[in-house]
């Protein structure tokens, strides 16, 4: 057997068959795989498909970096079962929105209404524009945008797994970022462009949590000893557009005032939250001292606009939201960037249809409303900032009125 | 661009159909270009030694053509290697030979400062350089005609579906196909995409997912368990296996797709039933290089037994430096030539045969796999001292609890894989897939697609032997 095995010219076929006819020989079982696998994705993996809701129950409890993708893609799909017959409200924000609205106590407050939040961890803004993308047809009355500096001010790829990807977002993206950026970036544009055909690309890792972990994954327990994440060490940037040129000195200086900065906020957020896991505290300071100007500013800007038009254009009102602050995390931001952030939310504000509700000053919160340095997620701040959308709401024109002539 | 990635993919839909669409000269001329580019992807700074290293050849070669006697032609021959090797030398091999001269001479208290280039390894140089010196040996040996065309030459030298890691070609293989004719053909058509399919299983969910539990065992300052080793040891094993096999099977199915036909690379190793055996088996392109440039020239086993031996721990010695400038290499080579030569005494002892019963046969395969697996826990350690630590760990106390959650993802990962390999060993048919009837072809290939959605690491990941 080894001396036929050898023969390094093996490569064809050995099973004997005649290929005589061209159905014999074509790769039709290959086209037919190409055809199956894309009905498979289609039909089966729709947010509504046997395959998805069959996955989605296992897949639910996991991280805030997958949890969006099974609970966004069962609020798409409740919005579709409520038809355009009620006043549906729908938020959009990361997870400063998701932790302090209570869609609950909303709908008790104004019963009218149904509330439904598509925001959560890590969403970014790519993934807002396509989320309203999907939600413009299902005929909402109001899109609410939990937008902050952090928004504009963070310069970050999208995810192509984050289970939110839109041909027309990428395209819109592609056209404001130019060819050149496009080509630098070609490897994550292409997942970008898997995400926006493959629902099982997008949601993969959600699947892999539905049952799929013990194919697949090891416990991490010696991986988690090896890769300590510490304050010290920031992840790599991940932006489309590179930093400003500097030079070495200047590169190193600016390290250590981070680092400094990082120490800094860290030391006074332990002493704030001394009941909250360092890990916790360490990425939200992290998260925190991330935002700087750029020219991916430009490009949140207009994702942003994007956003709010999609909503626009489909009949619906919107209102942008700033969720407030502790403190701590407030003393150690650059106030210029707020000043900047504000005169822009108060720009968009001046078209017809959107409103603006600054929290921070005009809400009823203290650092005691705060669950940790960014989020209101204990009873009392989210029950206040609740109400305080609730009642703005309530004081928002109507759709009819909004609509541009 | 590794094969595993979505850019790759575009690439190469993007080259398959402007290929088929172009006569046969500008299919070659399209394809030098779309190699260089597909190799400038990397980084195109070391596109020159590329071209540097076909210019030489090609030269040489048609030097060798036409040089009148024996003393001209060997200073040819001589040329090329040490231009190519020495190109090797330089980029793969001067910074270990400066650092462990160093720390040489630092033993017998000579303070000596190690001279470092700090250069990068050229993706694929130890790869292209061989396939170059084999066709001067060749060449020079008169076993091949030079070629007359640079540009055939040059795209001899950089083919992207075997550039960066193999298959090795031979000219006499590889040439007459770049100057022949070729024809689009519906059968090859699945038989590349099936290789390709099959190529990305065996990478992004077998080999990418067991690198999981590999790094986290053998990494530094890692203390893992005797049988967290052990377990590990048998992971990497089928990871590099995957891992190199998975790239070969893409590479041979891009390259099938258009036309070509390069060298099956790996016969199904762990099924060997000796060290010899699993050398026909493993990195065939490889071994047969060594075996007819390096061991051949040396001797071969014509010089009676010491020096059969002398020679196959040489062989293999240079067959383990070719994979990384490293001690820990040089351990695994070492290993496998003395694996080879006691093979080779056992067999040469006379005694009563063994009676070839299926048992005796699965025995032999398990001792060869075991033997295998020894040297591969050099092989990834990296660190000669790093790989003797975990083998003199493999004695301490074993505890099957200490792998208890690892074994199902393991199982479930290596089984799909040992069933496949089984009935293509026993049938004796790699392609034994298409021996299924269409409805049964279509669920295997959807059910293999769905793996690498969804069971796939990220798409991407390098494969290891381009670092070599």
């Amino acid at each position: 057997m080894a001396a036929s095995r050898s023969t390094p010219d093996s490569v064809t076929r050995r099973s004997g068959r005649s290929w005589r006819s061209l159905w014999r020989r074509g790769p039709w079982a290959g086209l037919a795989t190409l055809l199956l696998v894309l009905a498979l994705d289609r039909v089966a993996l729709a947010p509504d498909g046997p395959l998805w809701q069959r996955w989605e129950r296992p897949a639910r409890d996991w991280s805030p970096a997958t949890r969006g993708i099974v609970a966004d893609r069962k609020t798409l799909r409740e919005l579709r079962e409520i038809g355009p017959a009620a006043e549906t409200a729908v938020v959009l924000g990361n997870s400063r929105a998701a932790a302090s609205l209570r869609s609950r106590l909303a709908e008790q407050a104004e019963p009218t209404r149904t509330y439904r939040m598509i925001a959560h961890a890590r969403i970014g803004l790519f993934e807002m524009l396509s989320a309203a993308e999907r939600i413009e047809p299902l005929d909402i009355d109001l899109g609410i945008l939990a937008l902050s500096e952090f928004d504009l001010f963070r310069a970050e790829r999208p995810r192509p797994e984050s289970g939110h990807c839109r041909w027309g977002a990428m395209g819109a993206s592609a056209r404001w970022l130019g060819p050149r950026v496009v080509f630098r970036h070609r490897r994550h544009f292409l997942q970008l462009a898997a995400a926006c055909s493959l629902e099982s690309y997008s949601t993969r890792l959600a699947l892999h949590r539905a049952g799929l972990d013990a194919w697949r994954e090891f416990d991490g327990s010696l991986v988690a000893r090896t890769t300590e994440a510490s304050v010290e060490t920031p992840p790599p940037p991940t932006s489309f557009f590179p930093r400003a040129a500097r030079s070495t000195e200047q590169k190193q200086e600016q390290r250590q005032e981070a680092l400094q900065a990082r120490r800094r906020l860290f030391a006074e957020a332990s002493a704030a939250f001394p009941e909250l896991p360092a890990d916790g505290i360490r990425f939200q300071v992290r998260h925190a001292l991330r935002l700087y100007r750029g020219a991916h500013v430009a490009y949140n800007r207009r994702l942003i606009e994007r956003t709010i038009d999609t909503f626009l254009e489909g009949g619906n009102r919107v209102l942008l939201v700033e969720p407030p602050l502790h403190s701590t995390v407030r003393r150690a931001l650059d106030p210029a960037l707020r000043q900047e952030f504000l005169r822009y939310a108060e720009s968009l504000a001046e078209q017809d249809g959107v409103d603006l509700l600054r929290l921070e000053e005009s809400g009823p919160f203290d650092d005691s409303s705060f669950a940790d340095l960014t989020h209101l997620h204990n009873q009392r701040g989210a029950i206040q900032m609740t109400e305080a959308i609730v009642e703005r709401i309530r004081r928002m024109p109507r759709s009819a009125d909004a609509q541009p002539p | 661009m590794v094969f595993n990635s979505l850019e790759f993919a575009a690439f190469f839909c993007a080259v398959f159909c402007a290929y088929w669409c172009l006569p046969r000269r500008a299919q070659n001329r399209f394809l030098l270009v779309a190699s260089y580019v597909f190799y400038g992807a990397w980084d195109w700074r070391f596109l020159g030694l590329i071209v540097l290293s076909t210019g030489v050849d090609f030269l040489i070669g048609r030097a060798l053509g036409t040089a009148p006697d024996a003393g001209r032609r060997r200073l040819l021959v001589t040329t090329s290697l040490v231009v190519n090797l020495g190109i090797l030398g330089v980029f793969k091999y001067a910074d270990w030979f400066s650092a462990s001269f160093a720390a040489l001479a630092g033993r017998f208290g000579w303070q000596v400062d190690s001279f470092t280039l700090g250069v990068v390894l050229p993706v694929g140089i130890s790869f292209y350089t061989f396939q170059t010196l084999s066709y001067t040996i060749d060449i020079y040996r008169g076993e091949l005609e030079p070629s007359r065309d640079l540009l055939d030459f040059a795209l001899f030298v950089a083919f992207f579906p075997q550039l960066v890691a193999g298959p090795i070609e031979r000219a006499s293989r590889l040439l007459p196909q770049i100057h022949g004719a070729r024809r689009f053909d519906l059968e090859s058509l699945e038989t590349g995409g099936w290789l390709v399919l099959w190529g990305l299983v065996k990478k992004v969910v077998i080999a990418d997912n067991l690198s999981l539990l590999v790094d986290a065992v053998y990494a530094q300052g890692a203390e893992p368990t005797a049988t967290q080793i052990a377990l590990a040891t048998y992971a990497f094993a089928i990871q590099i296996y995957c891992d190199f096999s998975g790239y070969s099977n893409i590479a041979r199915g891009v390259a099938h797709m258009l036309g070509f036909r390069l060298m099956v690379n790996f016969d199904l190793p762990y099924f060997a039933r000796g060290p010899s055996d699993f050398w026909r088996r493993w990195h065939i392109s490889l071994s047969t290089w060594l075996r007819d440039y390096l061991y051949i020239p040396l001797g071969g086993n014509r010089g009676g037994r010491i020096a059969t031996y002398r020679n196959l721990l040489l062989t293999m010695l240079l067959g383990g430096i070719w994979h990384g400038a490293a001690w820990a290499f040089v351990a695994w080579g070492l290993l496998h030539g003395a694996w080879l030569a006691i093979d080779r005494a056992l067999r040469a002892t006379p005694r009563a045969p063994l009676p070839l019963t299926r048992l005796s046969t699965w025995a032999r395969m398990a001792v060869t796999f075991h033997l295998v697996c020894l040297g591969w826990v050099f092989f990834r350690a990296g660190g000669f001292l790093h790989g003797a630590g975990l083998l003199a760990g493999l004695f301490t106390p074993w505890s099957l609890a200490d792998v208890g959650p690892w074994l199902p993802s393991f199982f479930h990962l290596i089984l799909p894989l040992a069933l496949f390999e089984l009935v293509q060993e026993a049938t004796g048919d790699h392609f034994v897939v298409f021996r299924l009837p269409f409805v049964l072809r279509v669920v295997v290939y959807t059910g293999l697609c769905a793996a690498v959605v969804l069971l796939g690491q990220d798409f991407g990941q390098p494969f290891i032997y381009f670092q070599f």
